[in-house]
């Protein structure tokens, strides 16, 4: 059964409102770049809209954060290339993003800590501490079983505590 | 302790989203047409260029009659242009033309 436009808008932009913060802060341990990490949000609701008649949207929100972590991934490879090149901006300061998110101070460290990761630790480190989903629902987006986010998620901490020490 | 702060997304998320699915939509329904225009245009150019042609009618060989030879002797025209109109030739020496039995 076909479900009407104006329903899949509606659902859509629920998922949206409801794991918008989650989704920004994943795109954003990616990006360090407010700016991009909505567009990469933005552009995953985009391809979920495009495949609307395909998607089950009580259960979609696996589908949106493993959608935005592939892009995020793309745009940070990108912009690296681009920096390589100088045809963009050099890479964002902390400090600039502090100023562009009053309030929200991210040490320096754990963000050089936190690029360090390997993908696959990265990938379950910002999910398990950003998404609000269960390890079931995060393995289902990620394609690993949920005893391995746990794992991964434990090493991942480990790798960042022994980056910064116990502070 | 390891500090992961929770930041707040920028303001206006949902009005932009909505606005980049409207675009969106409109830029692919143009788009739609792109495939058909394509495949028209392709059959466009197979009619006009590619389409195997049915091959010209060749008319029946024409005997020549060539009395330069003396005897019943006549050359095959390969074409159907008509015979260019000839001179009646000079014969030299009749002794260098042979006729193979």
């Amino acid at each position: 059964m076909t479900i009407p436009d104006h329903e899949q808008r509606r659902a859509l932009e629920a998922l949206y409102v409801e794991h918008e913060r989650g989704l920004f802060n994943v795109a954003f341990r990616y990006t360090w770049n407010a700016e991009d990490a909505r567009d990469v949000v933005h552009d995953a609701f985009v391809r979920l809209w495009r495949k609307r008649e395909r998607v089950e949207w009580p259960r979609a929100a696996g589908l949106a954060y493993r959608t935005v972590l592939g892009l995020a991934a793309n745009r940070r490879r990108a912009n690296t290339i681009r920096r390589m090149f100088g045809v963009a901006a050099a890479e964002p300061s902390v400090d600039g993003a502090d100023a562009l998110l009053a309030g929200a101070r991210i040490d320096a460290r754990v963000r050089l800590a936190i690029d360090a990761l390997p993908e696959a630790l990265r990938s379950v480190l910002v999910m398990c501490a950003f998404s609000e989903l269960d390890y079931a629902t995060i393995g289902a987006a990620l394609g690993i079983p949920a005893g391995t986010v746990g794992s991964r998620r434990n090493k991942a901490i480990a790798a960042l505590r022994e980056v910064l020490g116990d502070d | 302790m390891i500090e992961l702060p929770v930041i707040d997304p920028p303001p206006g998320g949902l009005e932009r989203l909505r606005a980049r699915i409207a675009g969106d939509d409109r830029r692919r329904a143009k788009l739609r047409w792109v495939p058909v225009l394509a495949i028209a245009a392709a059959i466009a150019v197979w009619f006009a260029y590619a389409r195997p042609h049915a091959p010209p009618p060749v008319a029946a060989s024409t005997l020549l009659p060539d009395p330069s030879v003396g005897v019943a002797f006549y050359w095959v025209a390969p074409t159907t242009t008509p015979p260019t109109p000839r001179s009646s030739p000079e014969l030299v020496d009749i002794s260098a033309v042979s006729i193979a039995p």
